[in-house]
């Protein structure tokens, strides 16, 4: 139970963490880490993200298109910008783990690639535990 | 009695003397290709590019996976341009009438030179693309 109580309030510090980094960029709206599959590890929005922005399939999305990346003869795919009318996403791939990124069209897009390379060491820690270790 | 209809066509040589003008400044290759992946023109000054109808290919199913995205998970969103930083280059596609435009050069490519190139030639194409009714 101690364990279990520890792990929980360790999930709140990172949340809590992850919360200060996006307060700290103007627009960014939430911000998931997940595995290279799109399973969420930990997730951080405000009330102005969509929803479905933070669900599997949304993330898992970016999978497909990385996959692809790969093969345009320009080396490994690190990060895929998406601008919309309202809403820009970015996806960065690090260690094993993919940062998303949602903000809204309002926001610098190189500021939100900057949050998402600042969080790399953490993503760091975190790869060990995602990674399959074969 | 057969009625020959006189039709705007695109002039190939045209389009890729157009494509070209792109390809300075770190863009090393330019491509147009219909949202399903057909390769429409590209001009490239890069002796070892890849295959044209396969970056073609590839970047039109990207487009079409964050577009059916958006549309889905971000309130009917509508995708504006899709910027990519691998480890040998920095590519980008950008929505022209209805095909697709993909920049892409190498890492020395600034993102905001590659944006801006590509929506100068996107404005550029816009118009010609629309009277031809490409679909």
């Amino acid at each position: 139970l101690d364990s279990l109580l520890q792990e929980i309030s360790i999930m709140e510090e990172l949340k809590q963490l992850l919360h200060d980094y996006m307060t700290s960029v103007p627009g960014v709206l939430g911000i998931i880490l997940s595995d290279k599959e799109g399973i969420p590890i930990i997730r951080c929005k405000l009330d102005e993200c969509p929803d479905s922005a933070m669900k599997t399939q949304f993330i898992s999305a970016h999978c497909t298109a990385a996959e692809q990346a790969n093969k345009l003869g320009m080396g490994t795919n690190e990060t895929i910008m998406a601008v919309y009318k309202n809403f820009q996403v970015l996806h960065m791939n690090h260690a094993g783990v993919v940062i998303s990124v949602i903000a809204t069209a309002d926001a610098v897009l190189n500021e939100v690639k900057s949050t998402a390379e600042k969080l790399k060491p953490l993503v760091q820690d975190i790869s060990l535990a995602v990674i399959d270790p074969v | 009695l057969i009625h020959f209809y006189k039709r705007d066509m695109l002039k190939p040589r045209a389009l890729t003397s157009v494509l070209s003008q792109a390809n300075t400044d770190g863009v090393q290759s330019t491509f147009l290709f219909k949202q399903d992946g057909t390769l429409l023109a590209y001009s490239s000054i890069d002796s070892e590019c890849a295959d044209p109808r396969v970056v073609a290919a590839i970047s039109s199913k990207i487009w079409s996976v964050y577009d059916k995205n958006g549309r889905a998970h971000l309130n009917e969103d509508k995708l504006q341009f899709l910027l990519l930083d691998c480890d040998e280059g920095h590519v980008a596609i950008f929505p022209v009438h209805n095909t697709l435009l993909c920049l892409y050069g190498d890492t020395s490519l600034g993102f905001g030179m590659l944006k801006s190139k590509s929506e100068a030639l996107s404005k550029f194409l816009e118009d010609p693309l629309s009277q031809i009714g490409v679909s």
